[in-house]
C-alpha cells in the first residue's frame, strides 16, 4: 500500500468521524447565529429566564430588600436598582428611596432626586424633578395636616398638590421611616427581586461558548479550526473523486 | 475569574451603561431661558379620558402619567416631555406660541446611540411646525441614519407638546 493510499484512507476515516462531532457544534452555531441575527424580530432581549439552575450556573442569586416604607394602605421598597410601590414596579426609579407617605389624595414617593405622585389607586400622576421641586436633594419626606413635606438642605417645604410649595419654618411632620417588611410583603417581592437573564444573553453565550466559562470560547475556536480542516479535507476528497471521473460517488480507496 | 463570578459584574456594567445620562441642558435652565427667572408658577394639564386617548394615538402607547406640567408667560407655553427612543427616555423641551413650535431642544439623552438629534441642524426643522387636524406635524422631518427611533420619539413629543398646548389654549384640533 502506497503512502498516498494510506493518507487518503486516514483522511477519509477521520473526516467522517470528526465531521459527525463537528456537525453537532455547527448546528448549534448556525441555529444560535440565526436567532441572534434576528434578535429584534424574536424579541429575545424581552424574554426573561429565571430557571434556578441556570441562575446558579451564572452565579446569580436574589438580594431581597429587608426594609421598606409602609403606610396605611401601601408599601414601597427599593434595592437601589428598581423601586416597587404596592406590587407595581415604577418605571425609571433607580435611586434609593427616601420615603413614602400617604395623603388623602394619594401616595408621595421620594428619592433623593425625584418625587413621584400617585393617585389613591396607584396610578402615576407625575414625576417631579429639579424643574418642579423647590430644592434638591430630598433628605426626608413626611406629612403635616395631610400635606406632603419634604426636607432639603435649603429648608422644608410643604405642598397640597405637588404643584405649589410653601416654606415651613417649624413643622412637626410625621416623617417616613424605613421599617422591616412584613412576611406577606416579602413573599410578594420575590417576583421583582429574583434575578433573571435575557434569552438573548444566553443564546449569545451559547454561540460564543462563554456559557462554558472562561475556557468556553477556546472550545468554539477549536470547533472553528476543525471546521476549516474538515472543509479542506472534504474539498480534497471531492477533487480527487472528480479526477477519477465520478463526482457523485467518491471512489473507495484501493 | 470564571464566568460565574464575572457575569453579575458584567450585568451591572451593562445596566449602568444603559443608565448613562447626557444632560445637554438641565430642564430647569431650559424653562428659565424661555420664560426668564424666577420661574413662573407651574400649571398642569390633566390627561382626562379624551385627552389621554388622543395622546395615546400620538405616542402610540398610553401616556405614562395622568397630568403634564407646563409653564406659561409672554404668550408662550413651555413643555418638558419624556419619551422612550429605543430603551431609555429622551427628555426634550418645547416652547410653543400661537400653535407653533418656537424652539425644540433635547435636554437629556440616555440612549447609547442616536444622540445626533441634539444638534441644531436637526432641531431647526421643528421651528414653526404646527399641528394638522389629524394631529400630525405640518411638515416632514428629515431623519438621521442610525437615529431613526430617537427621531421618531422626538417627533412624537413635538406633536404631543403642540396637542397639549392646543388643549390649554382651548384650540383642540
Amino acid at each position: 500500500m502506497s503512502h498516498l493510499t494510506r493518507l487518503i484512507r486516514f483522511v477519509r476515516h477521520w473526516h467522517a468521524r470528526v465531521g459527525v462531532l463537528a456537525a453537532l457544534f455547527l448546528i448549534l452555531l448556525a441555529s444560535t447565529g440565526l436567532l441572534l441575527n434576528h434578535t429584534e424580530y424574536f424579541r429575545l432581549d424581552e424574554v426573561r429566564i429565571r430557571t434556578p439552575w441556570l441562575l446558579r450556573w451564572y452565579g446569580l442569586s436574589s438580594v431581597m430588600p429587608q426594609q421598606g416604607y409602609l403606610t396605611r394602605r401601601g408599601y414601597a421598597v427599593s434595592d437601589g436598582q428598581r423601586c416597587i410601590l404596592n406590587d407595581v414596579e415604577i418605571r425609571r426609579c433607580a435611586d434609593p428611596l427616601v420615603g413614602l407617605v400617604e395623603a388623602e389624595n394619594g401616595f408621595y414617593l421620594a428619592t433623593a432626586e425625584s418625587l413621584y405622585l400617585f393617585d389613591s389607586e396607584g396610578r402615576l400622576l407625575e414625576r417631579l424633578g429639579a424643574q418642579s421641586l423647590p430644592a434638591l436633594p430630598i433628605q426626608r419626606i413626611g406629612l403635616v395636616d395631610d400635606q406632603v413635606v419634604i426636607a432639603t438642605a435649603q429648608g422644608m417645604f410643604k405642598s397640597v398638590d405637588g404643584i405649589t410649595w410653601q416654606v415651613i419654618a417649624s413643622p412637626s411632620p410625621s416623617w417616613s421611616i424605613a421599617r422591616p417588611l412584613p412576611p406577606d410583603v416579602t413573599d410578594r417581592l420575590h417576583q421583582f427581586f429574583t434575578p433573571d437573564l435575557s434569552l438573548e444573553r444566553i443564546i449569545l453565550d451559547l454561540h460564543s461558548g462563554r456559557i462554558l466559562g472562561r475556557h468556553g470560547p477556546f472550545v468554539m475556536d477549536l470547533v472553528a479550526v476543525v471546521s476549516i480542516a474538515l472543509s479542506v479535507s472534504g474539498l480534497w476528497i471531492y477533487l480527487r473523486s472528480i479526477r477519477k471521473g465520478n463526482p457523485e460517488k467518491p471512489s473507495r480507496a484501493p | 475569574m470564571n464566568l460565574r463570578s464575572c457575569v453579575p459584574a458584567l450585568l451591572l456594567l451593562a445596566q449602568s451603561a444603559y443608565a448613562l445620562e447626557d444632560v445637554i441642558l438641565p430642564p430647569q435652565r431650559f424653562v428659565e431661558e424661555a420664560l426668564g427667572s424666577p420661574l413662573p408658577k407651574a400649571q398642569v394639564v390633566w390627561l382626562t379620558k379624551d385627552v389621554a386617548e388622543k395622546a395615546a394615538q400620538i405616542l402610540g402607547h398610553a401616556p405614562s402619567q395622568l397630568r403634564q406640567r407646563y409653564w406659561s408667560g409672554n404668550g408662550k407655553t413651555v413643555w418638558v416631555l419624556e419619551e422612550i427612543g429605543k430603551e431609555e427616555p429622551i427628555t426634550a423641551g418645547f416652547v410653543i406660541a400661537g400653535g407653533r413650535i418656537l424652539q425644540a431642544r433635547v435636554l437629556v439623552y440616555r440612549e447609547s446611540r442616536g444622540g445626533e438629534i441634539r444638534y441644531p441642524a436637526f432641531l431647526k426643522q421643528y421651528e414653526n411646525a404646527s399641528l394638522t387636524p389629524d394631529a400630525r406635524l405640518d411638515r416632514s422631518i428629515d431623519g438621521i441614519a442610525g437615529a431613526t427611533l430617537s427621531v421618531r420619539a422626538m417627533e412624537r413629543m413635538a406633536r404631543l407638546a403642540l396637542y397639549l398646548d392646543s388643549i390649554v389654549q382651548g384650540n383642540t384640533p
